[in-house]
């Protein structure tokens, strides 16, 4: 592959794995978390939080390895020509069925919130364009797009502290009141939101600073994210009783800007959901780019942008299976497992092989 | 490329909404909702929607407003019964009040609310109500002033709000009182008289979700600055001076200016005590007799002793509802909850020990003495 062109700075890095990391998970997180969890639901967050850096640092030394390759080029070369090409297949498979649940997932809350009567292959369709559109165009403009949205996230932040004047803290209290076994079984829930940074597998030959610049990117963005989950589990768990009325609404968040009004602004609900699609469209986007790239790297095609298309209609297909809350639910323990499978044990694993195997990547020039 | 590209982009403004648009000259806005129980303890749902009238000669048309009701099993029920006697499609989303009859909130008011937090389209910031006898009828009342009775209504209770008799607060932010079981919330009560208008007379206890009893304005008011929870301006008369040869001389009105309370809850071998203490700092607006700074040491100790006996009233009244205003039971969850465990859920605020002090200081008295 060409290293030249499509470079990205280590800027753009952490706000990469920043738009990778928060998607579509940020309305449901809080109540999928308190389920658990309840009051002691932002603890859960931190720790889902301190988890995901731990898998960040033996990603990061994976990535130290093999300053040069990709995953989907590391995978060969570590475990052979026939194993590793399963292997991308089954990396590209599990980022599209992770991608159209999060497309599927998208559609559903539009679905509830804004337009019950459009049909949801239209707004899934809308979707899939812009982000074959954002995608298309390489690493470099993709980058520079996250970092243009990136000011999204504080206004989300500003309007949910909006809300904070009718917060009762005590909801808070008693700190702590649930077993240890709990709240790491909430952090689990949490940790499917913090999903994303596995992102830096595949991107970080093209980001243009040395190893230890590149953990600092990738630590700062996952900070950032845990803080920000933390602030909104917090802020719902203040605004909702966190017993019974954070179990009743699915999106807290949303519904708790929905009963503000400002001046000119009536349904602050659906400006915030308008902002959020940006979000979601960034780590849909990303979500097409990694499968995208794996189907690419199969038949060892230099550019992934033929791929987009029929990648996309995968998705469409693959979204509109589910059209019920059950359905989700299934598709979630399905896919439970497979998350640790790809993000954390593969990882691992490849990590000690190649310390076993002694496989190093000697840096050379392209 | 370049015209598959414009006609993307020109599909996409033409497209919007062709499913979902909801358009204005179709809907009938529901401004004010009441909620009553008929005698076969069916649900009653009244609506005051709004009439625009071309107005002859003047410059702004008026805006009258017209009630309809209809009964049902749950207020979606009744509602499509409405929707077919109406020309337009009832649109609940700008709904500003809803009002509970007094029957139907002696029964319990979460029920009815369900669908207004079900449905993405509803206002969640909208207040609720509690009047006396059917709430139906107060939106039939024909006030002089304003010829919309849910601008009228709407009015009242702004007016009161801003001079703490009734709490500022939105479906939305009841909700999570009302489903917390260690707090319990007040609503606005009000009521029609005789001359066919609506007044606010104080406000409705409400015990768990039920209606369990009510105060007058001026309790009102002081149960609020106990809450911490003061508006605008919080007016009081109370009688000083003893038989002067003009009784109105007997009397000082004044405004809290600033105030601070303080809150305790202690627990004593489970039993809970709290102890409530108010500074109030307030100016006073009007004394016939004369002469404040005169007056002042006797006047600021007769109040502070006066509001005292009247706050421990409220808290008798509010505990005698059953009503726990203060969020005592969310505190001992929060900060005892062992405690929390042995008590009884249900009427654990009956059994509470209150030890209320009021301190009232003249800071202000107008510009004249």
């Amino acid at each position: 592959m060409n290293l030249t062109a499509n470079k990205i700075t280590n800027k753009q890095l952490v706000f990469m794995i920043i738009q990778a990391q928060i998607g579509v998970g940020i309305l449901s997180l809080p109540h999928d978390v308190a389920l658990i969890a309840k009051q002691d639901a932002w603890i859960s967050t931190i720790i889902a939080g301190v988890f995901s850096q731990a898998i960040i640092f033996v990603i990061w030394g994976l990535c130290r390895r093999f300053p040069d390759l990709s995953l989907y080029q590391i995978l060969p070369k570590l475990l052979g020509r026939v194993f590793g090409k399963i292997l991308i297949l089954s990396y590209s498979l599990y980022f599209m069925v992770t991608g159209s649940l999060v497309l599927a997932r998208y559609s559903d809350i539009i679905d509830k919130w804004i337009l019950p009567l459009t049909p949801n292959w239209i707004t899934m369709l809308l979707m899939l364009l812009t982000c074959i559109y954002i995608v298309s165009e390489g690493l470099t403009s993709i980058a520079r797009f996250y970092v243009l949205v990136s000011p999204i996230l504080i206004v989300l932040v500003a309007l949910i502290s909006y809300a904070m004047k009718d917060a009762n803290l005590l909801y808070l209290f008693p700190i702590g009141e649930h077993s240890i076994p709990t709240i790491l079984k909430g952090s689990k829930e949490a940790a499917f939101s913090m999903l994303g940074f596995e992102l830096f597998l595949f991107i970080h030959p093209y980001v243009q600073s040395s190893g230890k610049e590149k953990l600092v990117a990738i630590t700062t963005a996952n900070m950032f994210v845990t803080i920000f989950y933390t602030f909104m589990v917090i802020a719902s768990l203040i605004f909702f009783e966190p017993n019974v009325d954070i179990a009743l609404t699915p999106e807290p968040l949303l519904y708790m800007i929905k009963a503000y009004s400002f001046q000119v602004l009536e349904r602050t609900d659906l400006f915030f959901l308008s902002l959020w699609l940006v979000i979601v469209a960034t780590s849909i986007a990303n979500w097409l780019l990694l499968s995208s790239m794996g189907l690419a790297s199969l038949v060892r095609k230099k550019h992934y942008a033929r791929f987009l298309p029929i990648v996309a209609g995968i998705y469409l297909v693959l979204a509109l299976i589910p059209d019920q809350g059950k359905d989700f639910e299934r598709f979630n323990q399905v896919l439970g497992p497979s998350h640790y499978i790809f993000i954390v044990i593969i990882p691992v694993l490849l990590f000690i092989l190649s310390f076993i195997l002694t496989k190093k990547e000697v840096v050379k020039k392209v | 490329m370049k015209g598959i590209k414009s006609i993307l982009l020109v599909l996409c403004f033409l497209l919007t909404g062709c499913w979902d648009q909801h358009l204005m000259k179709n809907a009938v806005l529901v401004q004010i909702l009441s909620f009553d129980l008929t005698p076969k303890e069916e649900l009653l749902l009244g609506v005051s929607i709004p009439i625009i009238e071309e107005s002859s000669g003047g410059p702004q048309a008026m805006v009258k407003s017209e009630t309809f009701s209809a009964s049902g099993h749950t207020p979606r029920d009744s509602r499509l019964k409405i929707d077919h006697e109406i020309a337009g499609i009832l649109d609940t989303s700008k709904n500003k009040l809803i009002l509970f009859g007094e029957r139907m909130a002696g029964t319990g008011i979460y029920p009815s609310l369900d669908v207004i937090w079900r449905d993405p389209r509803n206002s969640l910031g909208a207040t609720l109500g509690v009047v006396e006898g059917e709430a139906v009828d107060l939106l039939g009342i024909k006030p002089k002033h304003e010829t919309n009775v849910s601008e009228y209504i709407q009015d009242a209770l702004t007016s009161a709000e801003e001079n703490s008799v009734i709490p500022s607060q939105t479906i939305q932010t009841l909700a999570s009182e009302m489903i917390d079981p260690g707090e319990d919330t007040v609503l606005p009560f009000l009521k029609m008289n005789k001359k066919k208008s609506a007044v606010v007379v104080g406000l409705a206890l409400m015990n768990d979700k039920k209606y369990s009893g009510n105060l007058p304005p001026q309790e009102s008011t002081l149960l609020l600055l106990l809450e911490n929870k003061k508006g605008k301006n919080a007016r009081f008369t109370k009688k000083v001076n003893k038989d002067d040869q003009h009784v109105v001389n007997e009397y000082i009105s004044f405004n809290v200016q600033d105030m601070k309370r303080k809150l305790k809850v202690q627990v004593k071998d489970r039993e809970v005590f709290v102890s409530i203490n108010l500074d109030l700092k307030i100016s006073v607006e009007e004394y016939p007799k004369g002469d404040v700074p005169k007056d002042i040491e006797r006047l600021n100790k007769l109040l502070s002793k006066e509001l005292t006996e009247d706050a421990k009233q409220v808290i008798t009244k509010i505990q005698q509802a059953n009503c726990d205003a203060f969020g005592i039971g969310r505190r001992l969850i929060a900060f005892h909850p062992k405690t929390w465990e042995v008590q009884d859920k249900k009427d654990y605020f009956k059994n509470i020990k209150f030890n209320t002090t009021v301190k009232a200081e003249i800071i202000k008295h107008g510009i004249v003495r």
